[in-house]
């Protein structure tokens, strides 16, 4: 790779909860980076058209946004995340995730850039972020300068996400716990869907990804000791720390995930006391069942509030 | 002057259910009828009917509201106050009716509900998710398999001595399990009582997954017709279940009440049944999202549109 190139980065998956990391890291190594558009439905649908059918919405997502990445850059950085300890494991789709996206366009020749990391490596992220940059042909040096300053802007941004989101939790509001994959819940066409309805009903939306992570993990060791999902951890660690500040929690999957699957069957049933709507986005195109679903939701909450029927007019 | 009266119609996928009710909460008028796939249809037919049952010398409406899967059509059809979610119209017209509700159970055509109670107000709900298995259109289609009529399974079910074990998680196992049951000669009255079973069992162990079911309960919707599920459910429960008379017309009873409670007022006229209603889909071009926008006419003119994700698809009206 030579200098100048431009790195792709699809707007999917891991790239809501690192992204910055990764922009910031190529970009202080000299390497300007491109991210593919916000997701919508032609998106969904040309990815849709080059999965197997069984594979999950947010695959198929991030799918159609490296094929949005073609021609607008050089290489596309699709990193391989296998976890970096036995309890916090990734799913399968990031473990296999450049050899997936490799084999599906193998015709359409296109370069990927990648990390590789796995448990049983005992490896951490800031050397295989070094590995990368003097693969790109920097000094251990300059890789290790660019990897710290990128690490310390991502930190930044998830403080700063973090700080807004206790700021909201002052409000008088009705506040709404939205909880799920970072890359379901803000995904512009997925989740973007459902804050959209809650903030039409009135409501605030928060994140379970927006909880302050370290507290996050320590919670969901309470949670379950032998969970192995990193990102069900924060999930549910999120969600157990927030469900006595909010006023319902609403769950997102994206079918079929199954580790949400468990973790949320298992949320359910240890959230007690407030309202839970578990809903799983398919590839519908309408919104009217999600939109019935949630109307009951907020109805269910103010009603609580005004303490009964006919005392909300 | 002439007394208030509200009115509420629930429309869904299968049936459309229409009533009129005083400020005393009493049953003016009723209407159910079949939705066929037509629901603007089904809500003329509604208000016909309802029309001449309805005392105009006495009373008139003064507010109405709309529920179901086509609320927001009919809502802007005629003009209604309070268009809702189905849960919230169940579950305010069973707590008007039973005070102490503490669960209640829907089965409808196409989709199945639980909602818990606590104190008047609805703290906890589940509905059905993708398939419909268990719910009034499985049991019509099984029904059609044996010759019965669909209305004639709970009086069936009741005589069987035993329950013929059917697995009713998906239409197409239930039906070659209910064939085989067949093959071996199980009589027919074993195996609707079988099908009656599975429809409790499905409900309970899908829908109302995790939910802790209190008595009294209240089981409503098409289904709770059946005295055979209804049956089955108090078995597998142990518990009473009551179901209402006007069960059926829960969902347009409570949306009645609501619009009762509204406080809107505005001049109702069942002229509405008599004109032309058109509805056209178009798909918008504006952006990659081609959302389906739904415009509808009254008399060739557009009077309301939705389905739009952003103000770009935005249809004004004229």
């Amino acid at each position: 790779m030579g200098e100048n190139h431009t790195i792709g980065i699809p707007r999917g998956l891991m790239a809501y909860r690192e992204g910055v990391l990764w922009k910031n890291f190529f970009e202080n190594l000299g390497y300007p980076c491109v991210f593919s558009p916000k997701s919508d439905r032609r998106i969904l649908g040309q990815g849709t058209a080059r999965a197997v059918d069984e594979t999950c919405l947010p695959f198929k997502m991030y799918l159609g946004h490296v094929m949005e990445l073609k021609g607008k850059c050089d290489v596309i950085f699709i990193p391989r995340m296998g976890g970096f300890t036995t309890r916090e494991k990734m799913c399968t789709r990031y473990e296999a995730l450049p050899d997936l996206v490799r084999n599906i366009f193998r015709d359409e020749h296109m370069e990927v850039l990648s990390v590789s990391y796995d448990w049983y490596d005992r490896t951490t992220e800031e050397k295989v972020y070094l590995e990368l940059g003097m693969s790109l042909g920097s000094t251990r040096k300059e890789a290790k300068k660019a990897y710290n300053a990128a690490r310390k802007k991502q930190e930044t941004w998830r403080k700063a996400k973090e700080k807004g989101q206790q700021q909201l939790l002052e409000t008088g509001k009705t506040k709404v716990l939205l909880s799920g994959h970072p890359y379901v819940i803000h995904d512009a066409y997925m989740g973007g869907e459902i804050t959209g309805i809650l903030e039409k009903m009135g409501a605030k939306v928060l994140y379970s990804d927006y909880v302050e992570q370290g507290s996050a993990m320590k919670r969901s060791y309470e949670f379950s000791r032998v969970m192995p999902w990193l990102i069900n951890r924060e999930i549910a660690g999120a969600t157990m720390l927030m469900r006595k500040k909010v006023d319902g929690i609403v769950l997102v999957s994206a079918y079929p995930c199954g580790p949400d699957a468990l973790v949320n069957d298992m949320l359910i049933r240890r959230i007690n006391g407030i309202p839970v709507l578990s809903l799983t986005l398919d590839a519908q195109s309408g919104t009217a069942g999600v939109e019935t679903r949630i109307e009951s939701f907020i109805d269910i909450i103010k009603y609580q509030k005004a303490g009964g029927y006919g005392n909300q007019n | 002057m002439k007394k208030k009266a509200y009115l509420g119609i629930d429309i869904g996928s299968i049936s459309t259910k229409g009533v009129i009710i005083n400020d005393d909460n009493e049953f003016l008028a009723e209407c159910y009828l079949w939705t066929e796939g037509n629901p603007t249809r089904a809500t003329k037919n509604v208000l016909h009917v309802l029309q001449e049952q309805f005392d105009q010398e006495r009373y008139r409406i003064v507010s109405s509201g709309t529920t179901g899967s086509a609320r927001k059509l009919v809502g802007s059809m005629i003009g209604a106050q309070v268009v809702k979610n189905e849960i919230t119209a169940h579950a305010v017209g069973t707590t008007t009716l039973h005070p102490d509700v503490r669960t209640i159970l829907e089965i409808g055509g196409q989709d199945s509900k639980i909602i818990c109670v606590e104190n008047g107000v609805a703290v906890d709900y589940a509905m059905n998710t993708l398939c419909a298995a268990g719910t009034g259109a499985f049991l019509s289609s099984q029904a059609h398999r044996l010759g019965v009529a669909v209305e004639e399974f709970g009086e069936i079910a009741l005589k069987a001595e035993k329950a013929a074990p059917i697995a009713a998680r998906c239409t197409v196992f239930a039906e070659s399990d209910l064939v085989h049951k067949l093959q071996v000669g199980c009589p027919k009255e074993e195996i609707i009582a079988g099908l009656c079973k599975a429809v409790a069992g499905n409900y309970l162990n899908n829908v109302a997954k995790g939910k802790k079911i209190t008595a009294p309960v209240v089981f409503q919707g098409g289904v709770s017709k059946n005295a055979g599920v209804v049956r089955m459910f108090e078995e597998e429960l142990g518990m009473p279940v009551m179901v209402d008379e006007k069960g059926h017309l829960m969902g347009a009873f409570g949306i009645a009440v609501l619009a009762k409670e509204s406080q809107e007022e505005s001049v109702f006229s069942f002229d509405v049944a008599d004109m032309e209603f058109k509805t056209r889909e178009v798909t918008c071009g504006k952006c990659a999202n081609h959302c389906e926008i739904i415009c509808v006419y009254r008399d060739g003119s557009l009077i309301d549109s939705w389905g739009n994700r952003c103000d770009n698809g935005a249809v004004k009206i004229r």
